[in-house]
C-alpha cells in the first residue's frame, strides 16, 4: 500500500496545477513519444523544465526519488547490461562509447518516468477522468463514458483489494500457510478467497448502482483551456524541437 | 434482468478484474527465492473467466487507468511513458493475451486442454510482445533479452497456468450463476 500512496495529488495553486488536464495529458504523451529520438540537447532542456516544475509544484526530490526506487535500481541494471561486455574470456571490458549510450537511453527512461509523476501529482482523480472522456471521444469502438466509469471503479477498489488481499494473507499466516511448500497450491489457496470475495462485491456494487438509477450520462467537470494552456504547448513544442539537434 | 442491468453487470465484473490486475501487479506469494507474482495469472484469469471479448475489455481498461497516470503498473508507476519503456510490449502483450486465451477457451467450450492451450497460447504471446519490445528499447541483443525478459519467469509461468485450470473451474459457477440468475429473472 505504501508504493500506492506516495504518488498521489498534491493540491496546490503552481502553474502546473492550473493547467487543463487535457494539456498535460497531451505534453506528457507527445514528450514521451518521442523521446527516444532525443540527445543531449534535448534531455537537457527536458530535465531543466522538468526540475523546474517539480520546485514550482513544491514536491521534494526526495520523495520522488523515494517513489520511484526500484525504476532507479532497474536503470542501473540496464546501465551495467549495456556497458560490460565480455569478450573472450571472463575479464569484463568496459568500453566509454558504449557508457555514453547506456546513459543516455536511462536519462531517457527517467525523464518519462519523472514527467508521470507530475502528472499525477498535480491532478485529480476526476479531472484525469473528464479529460479521458474528452480525448476518447473521437475512437469509434470505445465508448468513453462506459471507460472512464470503469477506471473510477478501478481507483476505487484497487485500495480495498489490497486490502482483502493483505487480509488473506494474514489470515493464512496465522494458520500456518507457510509450512505448505506446494508453490502450486499455494496460488489456489491464496487466489480463490480472493477473487470470490472480489465477484461478490461486484455482485453488491450492482445492486447498489442500480438501486441508484445508474446510468451513463452524468454531469463531467468543467474543462476549459486558458492562454496558460497555449503557452505550454508552446513549451512543450519547442523542447520537441531540440531532437533535431545533437 | 433487462439488456442494459446484464450490460451493467458485466462491466463491473470487467471493471473489477481490471482492479484485480492492477493489484496483481503488487501481490506476490513469498516462496523460494523469487516470490511469485500474481499478474500474469490474473490476465489469463481475465480470460478464462469473462471471455475474449470482455477479457480484453478488462485489459483494456487497466491499461488505460495505466496510460492516464494512475499508478496501476509494477513498481507504483503509471503514465503513458511506461508503454514507451522498456516494459511496455508486456503490457500490450496482456491485452492480446487475455482475448486470445478467452477466444480459445470459448472456442473449446471450457475442456481442460483447450483452456492449457490456450493460456500456452497467451503466455507466448505476452512474451513475443515483451522480449521484442525489451530488446529495441535497451538495444540489448535478442539473448540478452531473452536471458533478462523470458527465460527466469517460465518455470513460475508454468505453476500458473496449473493453478489457472482449477481456479477457473471453481469460479466460473459463480460468475455463470449469476449471469444464470440474471436469465432467470429476466
Amino acid at each position: 500500500m505504501d508504493e500506492l500512496s506516495t504518488i498521489g495529488f498534491a493540491p496546490g495553486q503552481s502553474p502546473l496545477h492550473q493547467l487543463d488536464p487535457r494539456t498535460k495529458q497531451a505534453l506528457l504523451m507527445g514528450l514521451s513519444a518521442i523521446s527516444p529520438w532525443g540527445r543531449l540537447t534535448f534531455l537537457v532542456s527536458l530535465s531543466v523544465v522538468i526540475l523546474l516544475s517539480f520546485r514550482a509544484a513544491g514536491i521534494r526530490l526526495s520523495r520522488l526519488i523515494g517513489d520511484i526506487r526500484y525504476f532507479l535500481l532497474f536503470l542501473l541494471f540496464v546501465f551495467v547490461v549495456r556497458t560490460v561486455t565480455f569478450s573472450g574470456g571472463w575479464i569484463p571490458n568496459i568500453s566509454v562509447e558504449l557508457a555514453g549510450e547506456a546513459l543516455m537511453v536511462c536519462w531517457r527512461l527517467l525523464m518519462v518516468v519523472s514527467m508521470g509523476a507530475l502528472l499525477m501529482a498535480t491532478t485529480r482523480a476526476a479531472d484525469i477522468r473528464a479529460a479521458l472522456v474528452w480525448y476518447l471521444k473521437p475512437i469509434p469502438v470505445v465508448d468513453e463514458k462506459m471507460a472512464a466509469t470503469m477506471v473510477g471503479l478501478v481507483v476505487r477498489f484497487l485500495p480495498v483489494i489490497l486490502f482483502q488481499a493483505a487480509e488473506i494473507s494474514d489470515a493464512q499466516r496465522a494458520r500456518g500457510i507457510e509450512r505448505r511448500k506446494n508453490p502450486l497450491s499455494r496460488l489456489m489457496i491464496f487466489s480463490l478467497p480472493l477473487f470470490r470475495r472480489v465477484f461478490l462485491s461486484a455482485d453488491e456494487l450492482v445492486a447498489a448502482m442500480q438501486a441508484r438509477c445508474y446510468s451513463e450520462h452524468r454531469t463531467l467537470p468543467d474543462l476549459s483551456f486558458s492562454r496558460h494552456d497555449g503557452l505550454a504547448i508552446g513549451a512543450g513544442i519547442l523542447i520537441s524541437l531540440t531532437v533535431l539537434f545533437p | 434482468m433487462d439488456v442494459s442491468a446484464k450490460q451493467l453487470k458485466r462491466m463491473v465484473y470487467a471493471a473489477l478484474m481490471a482492479a484485480l490486475t492492477a493489484a496483481g501487479a503488487y501481490i506476490a506469494i513469498p516462496i523460494g527465492p523469487v516470490p511469485i507474482v500474481l499478474q500474469n495469472l490474473f490476465i489469463m484469469l481475465a480470460g478464462l473467466l469473462l471471455g475474449g471479448r470482455w477479457g480484453l475489455i478488462s485489459v483494456g481498461v487497466y491499461l488505460l487507468a495505466g496510460a492516464v497516470g494512475l499508478p496501476v503498473f509494477a513498481g507504483g508507476t503509471g503514465g503513458v511513458g511506461k508503454f514507451v519503456g522498456p516494459t511496455g510490449g508486456y503490457l500490450l502483450g496482456f491485452a492480446a493475451a487475455a482475448y486470445l486465451v478467452g477466444v480459445i477457451s470459448e472456442s473449446g467450450h471450457r475442456r481442460v486442454a483447450i483452456d492449457v492451450l490456450a493460456m500456452v497460447a497467451g503466455t507466448l504471446i505476452i512474451y513475443a510482445f515483451g522480449v521484442s519490445w525489451l530488446k529495441v528499447v535497451t538495444g540489448m541483443s535478442f539473448s540478452k533479452a531473452f536471458a533478462v525478459g523470458m527465460f527466469p519467469f517460465l518455470i513460475g509461468d508454468a505453476l500458473k497456468i496449473a493453478a489457472a485450470i482449477p481456479i477457473a473451474r471453481a469460479l466460473r459457477p459463480i460468475i455463470d450463476g449469476s449471469f444464470g440468475v440474471a436469465r432467470a429473472a429476466g
